[in-house]
């Protein structure tokens, strides 16, 4: 059983994954809680499918961009793991794991998530024969400023405020929304993921692995 | 984005301005400001050393209701102060950060959501702050005396410091 668990952002998910089914994943919003909440949540997702951490061989975890606060707690949470169980981990950006839900397309995807302060973290990703390939570096804009830049028929998906989807649906000829259930970043989505990397022997150093931060600000005032 | 755009303000409607003849007055206008405070409330304290930050951050703190003591966080970056019903409220010295990027990754968004926040040197974080805010520019006038002005950038902090000008001059 693989574990994967996602605080990218103020959503924090959970999910097991046996390499065929998803026995259990759990999706929630906290706006402040991911220490508080994260270890009783994870207790009561193992006891309600009825198996202990002992069947958990491998980690799973979305590594950001997304909240400095949250991504730390999730990383820190499965490093601990991770060290103490001796199992092997499996980072996983986390606009990857937004792309991976999205249905194969001839358009690019612009792949977001909430950057705080209105503010959202995109990757752009592209159409190829194995799913999406990302292509330059997740960046920090605002909705505004995205459905500006898009100027090719696109598909934008992830986390989206009701205000970021009317300021993209302005540009309703080029952009195709996903649906608000599509755009939620699911764990079932980044355990697959991690599987298939733990599989192929691609496992990370618990002790080296480190969040993607986005910082929007450069060098101290003079 | 330097000092200049943080200059003085010119005085206006939402900005008040007061003269501290000693650390008690300087205290008891902090605890005046701390009870106004809200979870989100982004106060910003400009001065050099010995014009009364860490002195009006004290009263901030015991109007606010800490159970903590006010330290000087030059060394810890960010204190927290807790409240008997489980509230924070924030202190972050940023005269030691090195980068903005440092300062970014404190995540004062997130403290921000579980309280109000006090930034002192604020003016070398400028660009990683909310653009709503109280600021104060603190000044030494003399031994005991010290010179306060605040500006309210925003709705909320204009009318927090219409209620702080209330509950010093009384209304009207």
């Amino acid at each position: 059983m693989l574990l994967a668990i996602d605080t990218s952002t103020a959503q924090i998910g959970l999910a097991l994954y046996d390499g065929a089914t998803v026995p259990g994943e759990l999706v929630w919003q906290s706006r402040l809680h991911h220490t508080e909440q994260l270890a009783p949540a994870l207790a009561g997702l193992l006891e309600r499918v009825g198996v202990t951490m002992d069947s958990v061989k491998a980690l799973g975890v979305a590594i950001g961009p997304g909240s400095f606060t949250s991504l730390r707690v999730g990383l820190a949470f499965v490093k601990g793991l991770a060290l103490a169980r001796h199992i092997p981990v499996v980072g996983i950006p986390t606009l990857d794991i937004v792309a991976a839900s999205v249905p194969p397309s001839d358009r690019r995807l612009a792949a977001v998530l909430q950057a705080g302060r209105g503010r959202l973290a995109v990757g752009w990703y592209k159409p190829t024969g194995s799913g999406w390939q990302a292509y330059g570096p997740a960046v920090t804009t605002t909705a505004e400023e995205l459905e500006k830049k898009i100027r090719k028929p696109a598909i934008v998906c992830g986390e989206l405020t009701a205000e970021d989807r009317h300021h993209l649906a302005r540009r309703f000829k080029n952009v195709m929304l996903a649906s608000p259930a599509q755009c939620v970043r699911r764990p079932g989505v980044l355990a697959e993921i991690a599987w298939n990397r733990w599989q192929a022997g691609k496992t990370d150093l618990a002790a080296s692995l480190a969040p993607i931060y986005l910082h929007v600000a450069g060098g101290l005032p003079a | 984005m330097g000092y200049n755009l943080l200059a003085m303000p010119i005085l206006d409607a939402h900005t008040f301005e007061f003269f501290s003849k000693s650390p008690e007055q300087t205290r008891r206008l902090g605890m005046r400001l701390g009870v106004l405070l809200q979870p989100g409330d982004l106060v910003c304290l400009q001065g050099e050393l010995g014009t009364g930050k860490t002195t009006l951050v004290q009263g901030v703190a015991r109007g606010w209701g800490a159970l903590d003591e006010v330290s000087s966080p030059t060394f810890v970056l960010v204190n927290a102060y807790r409240r008997p019903d489980g509230a924070q409220l924030s202190h972050f010295d940023a005269y030691r950060v090195e980068s903005l990027g440092e300062a970014e990754e404190l995540d004062l968004d997130a403290l921000l959501a579980r309280g109000p926040l006090l930034v002192e040197w604020p003016e070398r974080v400028e660009p990683i702050l909310p653009a709503k805010r109280l600021w104060a520019w603190l000044e030494y006038e003399s031994e005991e005396h010290r010179s306060m002005r605040f500006a309210a950038s925003g709705a909320r902090y204009e009318s927090l410091l219409d209620a702080l000008r209330q509950a010093i001059y009384g209304a009207g």
